[in-house]
């Protein structure tokens, strides 16, 4: 009953006054299997995807025009696994190519892939995976996924530690727990930090990363952000340089989840320290500048979805510096999975469940 | 009138506490380890502060897998006087323990909840620890049948 009250609540689109800036919510979409990603397209869609393999195509007020599962080689689910981002290639416009990043192989041997497919009206065509993070290894926890393009349409992956493969964060020779650069079509730029340097995957642009579920470039401030979940305690968010280490396992403020220390240290030399933190954990899944002009207040805010805290962290930065922090939409009492910044101004939702929401927040007047 | 025997109930007590702690110092020695791996070399005081802080901290999960692991050993002695040998008691513990963990690991979200496990190094010693707190408590139950 209390849920019911709540739906009907947020359909009317209840008014909810904040601190500094009132809004309002609104449902756009409902029953989502633990939805992922959203994108917006061009002509006002968007696209969204579940973690379950479904790609939905839906229009500006939330109505469906497709849902679909397209034939991801090797799609692996299970616990974590699944379909994650999705994302516009530069030349959209021109060639209509998408990119899907999933889990992929099988419950032994697997890690993060990357597709890109082609979006037509009804669906997706010419499906092609165009990298496989290596090692496969087993388990079904901490994929990361999230992708993001740089100013000279190079993108950046984001790639977990696997969970029981921590330490491998800090072995340059494969991919756990970095963040990769590549091409669109998946092959790797020349200048990326480590090319043709031995003992090195060429893909790699940072390394000591613990499972990074969110990421954007700001093109203003020429900076790429970037946030990971810590074990327990110890969520990051960091300023992504080429080149450089994150630290993890061998600096993190958090400790593993059976109360036992992961590493003595909290800084190591040569690592790059986290710009914000979380502790106790707020699992940092999504995350998005706000460019919009209906929050004029929130102009330039990095914008967290957090899954435990079951909220999303407004914070104001100076100089690539946190100010503050503010905890937004608590009242939804829900496991947020990604926040968006959409065109047109409004920010949307993602709720993390399997009757999982778009939300879309509008100011209240 | 029923009269209680409460002796080997401080005994398990006693197996369950030592089996904690040698799983936290082996946990502490296993993480450490991999830290050591990465940077060349943890200092001594880091090494005791990690191991207090495990003992402190990670027994807290330990305690109820140490306690259900040695208290199902217990019942099996009370009824199985055939099993009051040092290496199959031993056996039985380390045994029992293989089963918590995969149980654990299979229930937990994550693929293996206790670090040290991920290796079957890890595992057999934390198996070890298990054996050594079924050694005592059965030593202590020998122990108080001569003195009886």
């Amino acid at each position: 009953m209390l849920k019911f009250a709540i739906l009907l609540a947020l359909f009317f689109a209840v008014p909810v006054l904040n601190a500094a800036q009132p809004y309002k919510l609104k449902v756009l979409a409902d029953n989502l299997n633990y939805p992922w990603a959203l994108v917006f397209l061009p002509d006002g869609d968007m696209l969204l995807t579940e973690r379950s393999g479904t790609v939905k195509r839906l229009a500006a007020d939330g109505s469906e025009r497709f849902s679909i599962k397209p034939a991801l080689p090797e799609l692996m689910q299970a616990s974590q696994a699944g379909l994650q981002d999705v994302i516009l290639t530069p030349d959209f416009a021109a060639n209509n190519q998408i990119l899907l990043s999933y889990a992929c192989g099988t419950l032994k041997a697997n890690n993060t892939c990357l597709a890109s497919a082609e979006l037509t009206v009804s669906g997706l065509n010419n499906i092609k995976r165009i990298f496989q993070a290596q090692p496969l290894k087993s388990g079904a926890a901490h994929f990361g996924g999230r992708i993001a393009f740089l100013p000279d349409n190079s993108l950046v992956l984001t790639l977990g530690d696997g969970f029981d493969y921590r330490e491998q964060a800090q072995n340059p020779a494969n991919h756990l727990g970095k963040i990769v650069r590549l091409n669109t079509d998946g092959s790797v730029p020349q200048d990326n930090p480590f090319v043709n340097k031995a003992g090195y995957a060429a893909e790699i642009y940072s390394l000591g990363h613990r499972n990074v579920q969110g990421i954007f470039y700001d093109a203003p401030s020429q900076t790429l952000y970037s946030h990971e979940h810590g074990p327990r305690g110890g969520d990051e968010l960091n300023i992504i340089s080429a080149g450089a280490n994150y630290g993890w396992p061998v600096a993190t403020k958090g400790i593993d989840y059976t109360g036992a220390r992961v590493s003595p240290y909290t800084a190591f030399s040569g690592m790059q320290a986290a710009v914000w933190g979380w502790t106790p954990s707020i699992a940092p899944a999504g995350m998005t500048l706000y460019r919009g002009e209906l929050f004029p207040q929130w102009q330039g805010n990095i914008f967290v979805a957090a899954l435990a805290a079951k909220s999303v962290h407004r914070l104001q930065i100076e100089n690539h510096k946190v100010v503050s922090e503010q905890v937004l939409f608590r009242e939804l009492k829900q496991r947020i999975r990604d926040v968006r910044s959409g065109p047109d101004g409004a920010l949307y939702l993602l709720t993390d469940s399997d009757k999982g929401q778009l939300i879309k927040v509008t100011p209240a007047n | 009138m029923i009269s209680v025997r409460w002796h080997p109930v401080g005994y398990l007590l006693l197996a369950v506490l030592l089996t904690t702690v040698l799983a936290c110092i082996t946990q502490s020695g296993f993480n450490l380890a991999a830290i050591a791996a990465l940077t060349g070399g943890v200092a001594a005081g880091d090494i005791a502060a990690t191991i207090w802080f495990d003992l402190t901290h990670f027994s807290l999960t330990y305690t109820p897998i140490a306690l259900v692991n040695l208290l199902a050993v217990a019942v099996l002695l009370h009824f199985l006087p055939l099993l009051w040998r040092y290496w199959l008691t031993a056996g039985l513990a380390a045994l029992l323990l293989f089963g918590i963990l995969l149980i654990i690991n299979a229930v937990a979200p994550m693929p293996t909840l206790i670090a040290a496990t991920r290796s079957n190094l890890g595992v057999f010693s934390m198996l070890l620890c298990s054996s050594a707190g079924s050694l005592c408590y059965l030593w202590l139950l020998k122990r108080r049948q001569v003195y009886a």
